[in-house]
């Protein structure tokens, strides 16, 4: 396949730019993000740069890039979104004045890193999600032999002869587009300390209806309300069942992990670090249910 | 999978930058977490008089020289004019990040007189 033309390059980045700030600006304005730049110690935002690069080539495999893009042409698309993240958070935070040149270099770098994972995620799902028609059409050109034989296969209520090894892919699609959905969403509250005082605030009764509330949701979001990319007809009453609980494992572990990089679970007992799991589990959820149709390849 | 995508120079500069920044940050994290600076913050506060105001002021410099950051820092200020305070002013500030420094000033309504003297008599600060 030719270059694209520059012209083609710089619309993409600048749809991808956009995208960035569209879902990270709230996580730019919030100071819990800018303090915890300083306050993570370096090994939290070392894994948190990994976690990101990962979360980035499964999005980039399963949503972002054509389907038989090679593993070194994931990789590549996904240092490129990394760098333009951390161009447009320095940039911004500097625009911002949250960092300036009197500040040590920890403060600067630790807060444009924890900044620039939310947005390379957003630049990454934008520059799939805001495109136009125009060059995706071409690339469709090519793939479409393929796309129409594998588009029935993805959808998990379509049965039939669908071999295994298809199955196992489209499932851990499934998973792949989830964290990413949950990641993105619940983002923009996880860093605040509005969790730890819900958390704190509410009693059992309540914290149970959340997570019935948060189940519920996900019900109607999967089966019962035709989302774009929502599988076309309801499995049986279990399957539903595992779906939701698989939807709802990924929530969970994500609050887990957003929780454990701002601090909120290291001094803290069993029972506030669960009622905050449950608390920050409702966005987390709807992103990996309703978030991850939004994110996820148009013609799926 | 034969993959012969071609790239433009904006392309191929966007990755090279990209590279550069991640191998970067990552021989940078890498760095400081080899760096084991696990001592407590360090406050140091320094006062200086402010010729230069209309109000009786000065200028108070907060700096953590220690490992770590420090929250919720309250310092409270002392005037002593003879022998005998006869002013106080407190200072909070939310954060003060590792190796940074915040200004503040602090204002009395005292006159100035020969022999005063400010003195810090107390820092309080919390571990984040």
């Amino acid at each position: 396949m030719s270059a694209p033309t520059n012209k083609e390059t710089l619309k993409k980045y600048g749809r991808g730019v956009i995208g960035g700030l569209l879902f990270s600006l709230p996580l730019i304005y919030t100071m819990e993000v800018w303090w915890s730049g300083f306050i993570a110690p370096p090994e939290y935002q070392l894994s948190c740069v990994v976690v990101t690069y990962l979360l980035l080539l499964g999005y980039n495999r399963y949503a972002g890039l054509k389907k038989d893009s090679s593993l070194k042409a994931i990789c590549r698309e996904s240092v490129e979104e990394l760098g333009l993240a951390v161009i447009v958070s320095f940039l911004f935070l500097l625009l911002l004045s949250r960092i300036d040149f009197q500040m040590s270099w920890d403060e600067i770098a630790g807060k444009v890193i924890v900044e620039s994972m939310i947005v390379a995620i957003g630049i990454s799902v934008g520059t799939e999600q805001l495109g136009g028609n125009g060059e995706d059409e071409e690339d469709e050109e090519g793939s479409k032999s393929e796309g129409a034989n594998s588009a029935g296969a993805k959808e998990e209520g379509s049965e039939s002869g669908k071999d295994q090894k298809e199955n196992d892919s489209s499932n851990f699609k499934r998973i792949v587009l989830s964290i990413c959905g949950a990641v993105l969403f619940a983002s923009s509250v996880a860093p605040t300390e509005e969790i730890l005082m819900i958390a704190v605030g509410v009693s059992v009764v309540e914290l149970m209806l959340m997570v019935l509330l948060t189940l519920i949701l996900g019900g109607i979001i999967i089966y019962y309300s035709e989302f774009k990319g929502a599988p076309k007809e309801r499995p049986g009453f279990f399957i539903m069942l595992l779906d939701l609980m698989v939807m709802y494992s990924i929530a969970l572990l994500v609050s887990f992990a957003f929780l454990f990089f701002f601090q909120r679970v290291q001094d803290y007992s069993l029972y506030i670090v669960v009622a905050q799991m449950i608390v920050l589990g409702i966005p987390a959820a709807m992103g990996a249910s309703a978030g991850r149709f939004l994110i996820s390849k148009q013609d799926d | 999978m034969t993959d012969k995508k071609q790239h433009n120079f904006i392309e191929n500069g966007t990755f090279v930058v990209g590279l550069l920044i991640l191998l970067a940050l990552i021989s940078y994290l890498v760095y400081q977490i080899s760096q084991d600076k696990k001592s407590p913050p360090e406050i140091q506060v320094t006062t200086s008089y402010q010729t230069a105001m209309d109000n009786y002021a000065f200028e108070v410099t907060v700096e953590n020289n220690g490992g770590e950051s420090a929250e919720a820092v309250n310092i409270k200020l002392s005037l002593y004019q003879e022998g005998e305070a006869v002013e106080d002013g407190t200072m909070d500030i939310q954060y003060v990040p590792v190796k940074s420094k915040e200004t503040g000033w602090i204002v009395f309504h005292s006159d100035r007189k020969t022999g005063d003297s400010l003195v810090v008599s107390s820092v309080t600060y919390m571990k984040p």
